[in-house]
């Protein structure tokens, strides 16, 4: 419980550090969903949500690639297992954000159904 | 006297606080000694606010709601000292270490903006450097230390980024200034002196990091075969666990730094750039243009004055404090507590020994106002990130007896790790933000 009370912190103290990193996330989710609310669509997609998986597996990989550099260090020094595996959660973290960002608009692009 | 008033922060960064706080509360989350209170009316004085002061103060004033905790402690400024090595070697800007103790200072505690300059524990008193006598029930003493550069002769804090002089512990100034010094040497090559000094330092892990880091900036420039660098310990050792102590000079030897164990700065001669070393054949004059000083350290000097300071023993001479290693506990007076870098106590502090030690004190001290012992044993716990490079660090945790600790069982200490530079760099301080208003 220790661990995870120090885990749960530590990620609020580095979404307050990033906070507008968090605000623009925000902000574009609220723009996105609500305007998927407007529209009353129907909120299920196929076609969206194979669209957003792909996104995220752009984006997962972009940022396993990108990560080290953006981290002040580069992909050489990720040097042992527990280095891949945190690589791959975060960058695979990311690429959910851009799932749930993308899946809305490519909703909304769809022709609506009559 | 002033009564603090907390600086209002973002609405948006205490929005979340506040949601984080209800989610922790109802997942759960919350420590057990973060739910250990009192609803006795007693007055406890805190004397310090560094990362210890104010962390204790978050901590007690929730943990005493009848209760009264007071501050003592003139600094406005608070500074993030873990950083102060990535200021130092140009990664980060001074003004990331640099926050305001106004920011984490709890609303509801009393902030005496002034110095304890006396302790007088058999009355239960403190007197400041304005002549104010306060009265206490309890007391946490987190004063911090005192870098003693006298010590080293010749030695000025003002010439610290000037004639190759550098020192990235005096304060974010001089550690940006440090920078500037080592940036030149950097670029322009010669001999470069790092030194480690015999008493207990704060973070002992830094000056191995500035060596590493300043080898790196060499690499980075392509500069290696204009610049070398030796490193004086005035120890026998370079690191207080084996493995890592003979890591870290093995590494060094690779690099091509030279080792000298048992040689002690004593004088320096900052216009001729000269240091004196005491070495067991006698002192030894070597001529640089680049000396990192690593001052001598000593307990403040209120409290080295002090009757609450060890009288006998290794943690006498520095004029530490008399507390029990296990319940932080003072010695001779049992409603006092030590915390954080004064404390004699084995092992070098950094801001993770503060991290495990303020729940500790904090549960002791109310078992104490209960009338009840101290129950909590403080085991030790140290965290050193070792960054060997820019990119990867060794993330060390260890306890009193030198045996590793990892919180995180997936992190191998012995290994150079990006994850483990991903912690030091991005994830410690805002650890360290959270710990300070008492929630880690």
């Amino acid at each position: 419980m220790g661990n995870l009370n120090l885990m749960f912190w530590m990620m609020i103290g580095w979404l307050q550090q990033n906070i507008m990193l968090v605000v623009v996330v925000a902000g574009l989710l609220v723009l996105a969903y609500g305007a998927l609310w407007v529209s009353k669509r129907n909120w299920w997609s196929m076609g969206a949500f194979f669209g957003g998986i792909v996104a995220a597996v752009l984006v997962t990989a972009v940022m396993a690639l990108s990560l080290p550099a953006l981290t002040g260090s580069s992909l050489a020094q990720v040097t042992y297992i527990t280095d891949w595996v945190m690589l791959a959660l975060m960058a695979a973290g990311f690429g959910g954000v851009a799932f749930i960002i993308v899946y809305p608009l490519l909703v909304l692009m769809q022709k609506k159904k009559a | 006297m002033s009564s603090h008033e907390n600086q209002p922060d973002s609405g948006r960064r205490n929005f979340l606080l506040g949601s984080a706080a209800a989610v922790a509360a109802m997942a759960g989350l919350e420590s057990a000694v973060a739910d250990m209170s009192s609803d006795k009316n007693v007055h406890v004085v805190i004397v310090g606010s560094g990362s210890a002061g104010i962390s204790l103060a978050n901590r007690l004033s929730r943990a005493l709601p009848n209760g009264k905790v007071t501050v003592i402690d003139r600094k406005e400024p608070h500074y993030y000292w873990p950083g102060l090595t990535l200021v130092a070697t140009g990664l980060w800007p001074k003004d990331k270490v640099v926050l305001a103790n106004a920011d984490f200072l709890p609303a509801n505690i009393t902030w005496i903006k002034e110095m304890v300059t006396e302790f007088d524990p058999q009355n239960n008193t403190v007197v400041t450097d304005a002549g104010q006598k306060v009265k206490y029930d309890f007391m946490v003493v987190a004063m911090g230390t005192e870098y003693n550069y006298g010590a080293i002769q010749g030695m000025d804090v003002e010439a610290i980024g000037a004639n190759g002089l550098a020192s990235v512990y005096h304060s974010p100034d001089k550690a940006a200034a440090s920078w500037t010094a080592i940036q030149k040497f950097v670029n322009q090559g010669g001999q470069g002196i790092y030194t480690l000094p015999a008493t207990p330092i704060r973070c002992a892990g830094a000056p191995l990091k500035m060596t590493f880091l300043t080898l790196d900036r060499i690499k980075q420039a392509g500069t290696q075969d204009k610049a070398v660098i030796d490193f004086h310990s005035a120890l026998g050792i370079v690191f207080g666990l084996p493995y890592f102590n003979d890591f870290t000079i093995n590494r060094w030897k690779e690099q091509g730094v030279d080792t000298h164990l048992k040689s002690n700065l004593k004088a320096v001669d900052i216009g001729g750039r000269k240091a004196t070393f005491a070495t067991e054949k006698g002192d030894v004059e070597v001529a640089y243009d680049l000396l990192h000083v690593v001052p001598p350290m000593r307990a403040p000097e209120a409290v080295r004055k002090s009757e609450l300071a060890w009288k006998e023993g290794n943690f006498a001479g520095g004029g530490w404090l008399a507390v029990d290693k296990g319940t932080l506990q003072h010695t001779d007076f049992p409603n006092v507590f030590g915390c954080g870098d004064v404390n004699g106590t084995p092992r070098g502090k950094t801001a993770a020994t503060v991290k495990l030690s303020v729940p500790v004190v904090q549960a002791n001290l109310l078992s104490v106002i209960e009338g009840k012992d101290p129950a909590v044993i403080f085991n030790g716990y140290t965290s050193c990130p070792l960054i060997t490079r820019f990119g990867s660090a060794m993330l060390i945790e260890f306890d009193y007896d030198g045996k590793l600790t990892p919180t995180f069982s997936f992190i191998d200490p012995k290994q150079e790790s990006w994850f483990a530079w991903v912690m030091k760099e991005q994830m410690l301080k805002p650890t360290y933000l959270e710990m300070l208003q008492g929630h880690v």
